[in-house]
């Protein structure tokens, strides 16, 4: 079964994936159930074919020239609720890394996925799976039989309280660091995380 | 392909950066946070507001808007404002409802509205790692009717995804919503004159609904001097938010377009409380434009698919129809004030509070790229039958606009009779009101009717032309006995409601004149109060029945009246119709119940010679 599953994705992807020339010489084939003999996967082993520094080094725009400015790295710090650099050199290192992060993504951007639906992530698509899925008035039977419905004008109510399930059965409170009463409490000045 | 692939997980101290901005897989609970001057962006706690003004109120005062604006010249009109004249208003509104549902969008946790503070919560809903939403698909149920009240267009298929910011009410640092495939898109919402929109917009006003979306609500905070306090039982409780395209021009229309989204959403069962009760909450966005402005002045935003509107600004949180409407005619002023001296307006969100004549900066604006929405990968698309889709369009409640017409066209009820009885008590004065009116009609013509009023309601020879003739009456007990009576007895309060066959007896005795008006308000409390005695029982022992009093009678007492009350009289020979309807009073106050009013109007106009002379 989990075969199944990994082969389909590797499937999708590819349907999904249309490599550009430059990056598919980047990615190591894919390598079907027509690879049988063992020859054939060491030789493909015995060398790399791409390497993770090369998303990193090869653009058009120079290293040295800053993409991010410092305003733009503090807002995106704000953004993401971490802590500003504490000095210049912390700084520097800051906007160093995100440059090179950036250029990695950058690499992924050129991949040409024109009328590419994009992958969320890995599910059974099958016109089965996705029938078994649907949400009918048979997957709500026991909901709408709660309901209640009178007078002539079609008025909805709602006969008993739910009822408190497993999921409800646990101290909220257990993890927190701070309690005020049944609350939760937060300082409202903490230092930064 | 996503980037959010663990093979692309960086090393340096700035991974947590990216992996933040780009990559935010698992759910962290953030316990520890900066606090920043913002709005909390859940449904606001309940707070009293102008809406616990009596409805009835509110309607008198809606009747009176529109008497004086008829009676308003041309001229007056233009000189209301003349900066209104120059500058076009333009609204949209974003409107969020808590849907009433039994449990949360993503876990089995219950909802609840006063439980005690952080009982009702699952592992998920407070963003443990490693946990999974689990989609209640019973929370379709209230949406779709939201979705089909509003003459929405049903997705099949639809997507969640996640919007990100970070902010103690969310624990996940995203909140789930639906921003790429929304369940219902191309609505709208039909506003009429009674409604209490802007006489300017005429007769009615179609406002388009662009989307629907449902997403989960945030944790309530409470702001104490040192520390917050957050109670996770509203966390992830299941919301829609109706979104409407920017086309209304005015802050009345405004606010009677949110009142309108509210008396739907409570007629179709999609909501339990309204916004007096924190259930709704209101976004506005506001922007003002030249009328006439062509060429290089021509305001150049554009959202929504509508272009050429001025930049405009949001105003938060909105908890009443008046902090709508006052809100949005502040903020109007304000961008005028500001254009007009040669400013610029900024794209910001703004605030309210109740009484204030201006609004507040509250934050610059985030672009929409500073959420960085992403399909939630954790959710499966929601895929809704075509099946589901007819049956609850097929068993919608009815909705006001239909019952309005009905009550006035139909039954001659007074507009403003008609909305009351829609309105107040959630449908259930209608309701009990339906009931009545059935069960009186059956009353009549049989003696002994032993079915239920359900039955009744759908007995089919009951038709609403037999209805038409006791429709005014049902309708003035419904609504001013009914609330006069539970308003004098505790007792009764609680019993008017169940019982609707009590008024039935009460009324079928009053309509065969078997006992007075006066009687009937009498015997309409005793009858609540001692559950269990036959209306007519009751009748006897208290001596209501009204007795044939002769003519003799009525006359020598008009006669008494009229000695005792001679200057009075006078007053009525000259034609003062109120001092008739003294002596009337006090003929049926001293006869204690057995007076029939028409009678002694008779009597009197006869002794005083009224209308002869």
């Amino acid at each position: 079964m989990a075969a199944r599953w990994m082969e389909r994705g590797m499937l999708m992807a590819r349907q999904r994936l249309h490599f550009t020339p430059s990056f598919t010489r980047l990615v190591r084939p894919y390598v079907g159930p027509a690879a049988k003999h063992v020859k054939d996967i060491e030789l493909m082993l015995a060398e790399p074919s791409w390497s993770v520094n090369s998303l990193f080094t090869s653009h058009h725009s120079p290293a040295t020239e800053s993409q991010v400015s410092k305003k733009q790295l503090h807002h995106l710090l704000r953004l993401s609720a971490l802590p500003l650099p504490a000095n210049e050199a912390e700084e520097a290192k800051m906007l160093k890394d995100l440059e090179s992060q950036l250029r990695f993504v950058q690499a992924i951007q050129r991949v040409d996925t024109d009328g590419v639906e994009p992958l969320v992530s890995l599910r059974d698509e099958t016109e089965e799976a996705t029938k078994e899925s649907e949400v009918t008035v048979d997957t709500l039977k026991e909901d709408f039989a709660k309901e209640t419905v009178t007078g002539i004008r079609g008025r909805i109510g709602r006969s008993d309280p739910a009822k408190k399930e497993e999921e409800e059965d646990w101290d909220a409170l257990a993890c927190a660091p701070k309690t005020v009463g049944r609350y939760i409490a937060l300082d409202n000045k903490v230092s930064a995380p | 392909m996503s980037i959010a692939s663990p093979a692309l997980r960086l090393r340096t101290n700035s991974d947590q950066l990216l992996s933040r901005l780009l990559t935010p897989l698992l759910p962290k609970p953030i316990l520890s946070w900066r606090l920043v001057q913002q709005v909390p962006r859940g449904l606001g706690t309940a707070t009293l507001s102008d809406s616990d003004v009596p409805y009835r109120n509110q309607l008198k005062k809606e009747a009176k808007r529109r008497r004086a604006v008829k009676h308003l010249s041309n001229e007056e009109t233009e000189k209301k404002d003349a900066r209104l004249e120059k500058w076009e208003l333009t609204v949209g509104i974003e409107v969020h409802a808590q849907l009433n549902t039994e449990r949360k969008l993503f876990s089995r946790a219950r909802t609840s509205i006063d439980a005690e503070p952080n009982s009702h919560v699952a592992v998920f809903d407070l963003a443990y790692p490693g946990t999974q939403p689990n989609f209640q698909k019973a929370t379709l149920i209230p949406a779709l009717r939201a979705a089909i009240a509003f003459n929405c267009t049903i997705q099949r298929r639809s997507r969640f995804d996640r919007k990100h910011y970070f902010y103690p009410d969310q624990p996940a640092g995203y909140q789930i919503t639906q921003y790429y495939e929304p369940y219902a898109k191309n609505g709208s919402i039909i506003l009429y004159d009674h409604d209490g929109i802007d006489p300017e917009d005429g007769h009615s006003v179609t406002i388009a609904i662009k989307q629907i979306q449902m997403e989960q609500d945030t944790a309530k905070t409470i702001q104490q001097d040192s520390v917050t306090l957050l109670d996770f039982n509203r966390v992830s409780h299941p919301l829609i938010e109706i979104i409407t395209l920017p086309q209304i021009h005015s802050p009345q229309t405004a606010a009677a377009c949110v009142k309108k989204i509210q008396a739907t959403l409570q007629a179709v069962n999609a909501v339990t409380t309204g916004m007096e009760m924190g259930g709704l909450r209101a976004d506005v966005n506001v922007s003002v434009r030249l009328r006439d402005c062509p060429g290089e002045l021509a305001a150049s935003s554009s959202y929504s698919g509508i272009t050429g509107l001025g930049q405009r600004t949001e105003i938060k949180n909105l908890s009443s129809f008046k902090a709508v409407e006052d809100a949005i005619i502040a903020e109007r002023d304000r961008q005028i004030e500001v254009l007009e001296s040669g400013g610029v307006i900024e794209g910001e969100t703004r605030g309210w509070t109740l009484g204030n004549t201006a609004t507040t900066r509250l934050r610059g604006k985030e672009g929409e790229v500073d959420y960085r929405y992403m399909p939630d990968p954790d959710l499966a698309p929601i895929i809704i039958s075509e099946e589901l889709i007819t049956h609850i369009s097929d068993t919608l409640p009815e909705l006001p606009d239909t019952s309005l017409k009905e009550l006035v066209d139909d039954f001659k009820l007074t507009l403003k009779d008609a909305k009351t009885l829609i309105s107040i008590d959630d449908g259930k004065r209608l309701a009990y009101f339906d009931q009545v009116l059935a069960g009186l009609v059956k009353a009549l013509r049989a003696e002994e009717y032993q079915g239920t009023l359900e039955q009744c309601l759908r007995d089919p020879s009951i038709t609403k032309a037999d209805k038409v003739e006791y429709a005014r009456l049902v309708a003035n007990w419904a609504i001013h006995e009914y609330g006069s009576v539970t308003a004098s007895s505790e007792s009764a309060s609680v019993t008017a409601e169940k019982r609707p066959i009590v008024l039935v007896h009460v009324l079928q005795y009053l309509v065969k004149k078997k006992i007075t008006g006066q009687s009937a308000k009498k015997l309409f409390l005793l009858a609540l109060e001692t559950p269990g005695r036959p209306v007519g029982e009751l009748i006897k022992e208290e001596n209501l029945e009204l007795k044939d009093i002769p003519r003799a009678e009525y006359l020598r007492m008009a006669q008494g009246l009229i000695d005792a009350n001679q200057e009075t009289a006078e007053k009525v020979r000259k034609g003062h119709q109120g001092k008739l309807m003294w002596f009337v009073g006090q003929m049926m106050k001293d006869g204690k119940g057995s007076i029939e009013a028409q009678r002694a109007k008779e009597v009197l106009e006869e002794l005083l010679a009224v209308g002869s002379s």
